[in-house]
């Protein structure tokens, strides 16, 4: 057993990508969630012995938000640009035009998440898009299973509000600005 | 209680399906992956200290750390496949190997100042020797690998890297906020104070510290305290996780301070 197999190594591997995605709907730029989720990993992989079966994404994802605010306080956050890379490489066999789709699917969505309260986005991107179950959003975001019930309600009203006002705003530009 | 099941499976409009269809396919390139894998595999705590700063940082900080860092850096797509083996404080070079990808192997130097080896030594074989070898000639690996987050934490030694200190920030909030649960605010201002003692007021953690104290304030009684520091949070975070909850406190409260928890 080498070093590539230890336990950090593994953990690293298991759920690096969970925490890159979750960086990237917190803002950051690819390289720069690149950065971070190392970061991430550095300081979870130091607290494996404290991290019970089953919470690790509740924890990877309270240390993500803390890196991800840090990050975003120190750089005064970017807006994507129009123009953000999507590597080639993350999307095995992506031609230009899958890419093109994917990137602007990306670009609406994040559009969104940017307006919404942090509390209602971390519950929406955990949930919808991350797949933790109504407990794990709880465990992670440190509220009571009702509250994260709730909140998950609230953050879907809240996203579908401004994406359906985003529609809007696509369709009236030009118009009356 | 009803239950909720993800918008995607329901009746989400298709945009919108398709956007958290594109979130959740994006990914990190594999190289990314596997070269923090090696990273954390090459030993925690020195190795901290020395990619503690993003490795991204296009604007040219000077440093032998930092220049060590941009060839960790692979623009070339080269995996990192060799040992990486590094002093406690700097990286001089890395050892590398053919990149998988099929592209010719960067030219990097191999020079190399190291301390004791930390790479080679196998985990297990670092967790099991702890408790049967004497403290005086356990191998600093195996001490360092089977507790790395109490030896950090004991160590309170002024060169831990941020990251490590992030990572002892992380548990004491951690402590204060299981004891606010418990319903021990005494226990929590105490672990609070320590905070302020050893992460002064400008931590990474200090908005959580400050909310938290909110917490122990509430559970004390101390409404003139919880009010400042609502007022604190609301200055220094309005849009933060933690404003609405300051403005209800200040809204709720008043001299006769009936506040619902």
């Amino acid at each position: 057993m080498g070093p590539a197999d230890d336990p950090a190594s593994q953990f690293v591997r298991q759920h690096f990508a969970f925490v890159w995605r979750v960086l990237r709907r917190l803002g950051l730029a690819p390289s720069d969630a690149d950065d971070a989720a190392q970061r991430v990993m550095m300081v979870a992989t130091q607290r494996l012995d404290d991290i019970r079966d089953g919470q690790a994404r509740a924890f990877l994802y309270r240390t993500a938000s803390f890196i991800a605010a840090r990050e975003r306080r120190g750089r005064r956050r970017r807006r994507e640009e129009p123009g953000v890379e999507l590597d080639g490489e993350s999307h095995p066999g992506g031609d230009p035009e899958t890419l093109l789709v994917e990137r602007r699917a990306l670009e609406r969505l994040d559009a969104v998440l940017d307006g919404m309260p942090e509390d209602l986005k971390a519950a929406f991107v955990l949930f919808e898009i991350e797949g933790l179950s109504k407990a794990e959003v709880a465990e992670a975001l440190e509220i009571p299973a009702g509250t994260a019930a709730s909140r998950l309600r609230r953050a879907r009203e809240d996203f579908a509000r401004r994406a359906h006002r985003l529609a809007l705003g696509d369709r009236a530009k030009g118009a009356t600005g | 209680m009803t239950d909720i099941e993800p918008w995607i499976e329901g009746d989400a409009p298709a945009d919108v399906v398709e956007w958290l269809g594109a979130a959740r396919r994006e990914s990190p390139r594999d190289d990314v992956v596997e070269r923090c894998a090696m990273l954390v595999a090459a030993g925690g705590v020195g190795l901290a200290a020395a990619v503690s700063k993003p490795l991204a940082g296009g604007s040219g900080l000077a440093g032998s750390s930092t220049a060590a860092l941009s060839l960790l850096k692979w623009g070339a797509g080269g995996l990192l496949a060799g040992t990486l083996v590094v002093s406690g404080a700097r990286v001089a070079g890395v050892t590398t190997g053919p990149s998988d990808r099929g592209a010719p192997a960067s030219s990097l130097s191999v020079s190399v100042e190291v301390a004791p080896p930390r790479a080679p030594a196998p985990a297990p074989m670092a967790r099991e020797a702890v408790p049967p070898v004497p403290e005086e000639t356990a191998p600093p690996l195996a001490k360092a690998k089977a507790s790395p987050a109490r030896a950090a934490t004991e160590s309170g030694h002024p060169h831990a890297s941020p990251d490590e200190r992030l990572a002892e920030e992380l548990a004491l909030i951690d402590r204060v906020r299981a004891s606010v649960d418990a319903h021990q605010p005494a226990l929590a201002g105490r672990l609070l104070t320590e905070h302020e003692a050893r992460f002064g007021k400008s931590a990474q953690c200090a908005p959580e510290a400050r909310y938290l104290r909110v917490e122990v304030m509430l559970a004390t009684g101390r409404m003139d305290e919880v009010r400042r520091l609502a007022r604190e949070i609301l200055d220094h975070d309005p849009s933060g996780p933690h404003a609405a909850r300051a403005r209800a406190l200040l809204k709720e409260s008043d001299p006769e301070g009936e506040l619902r928890r």
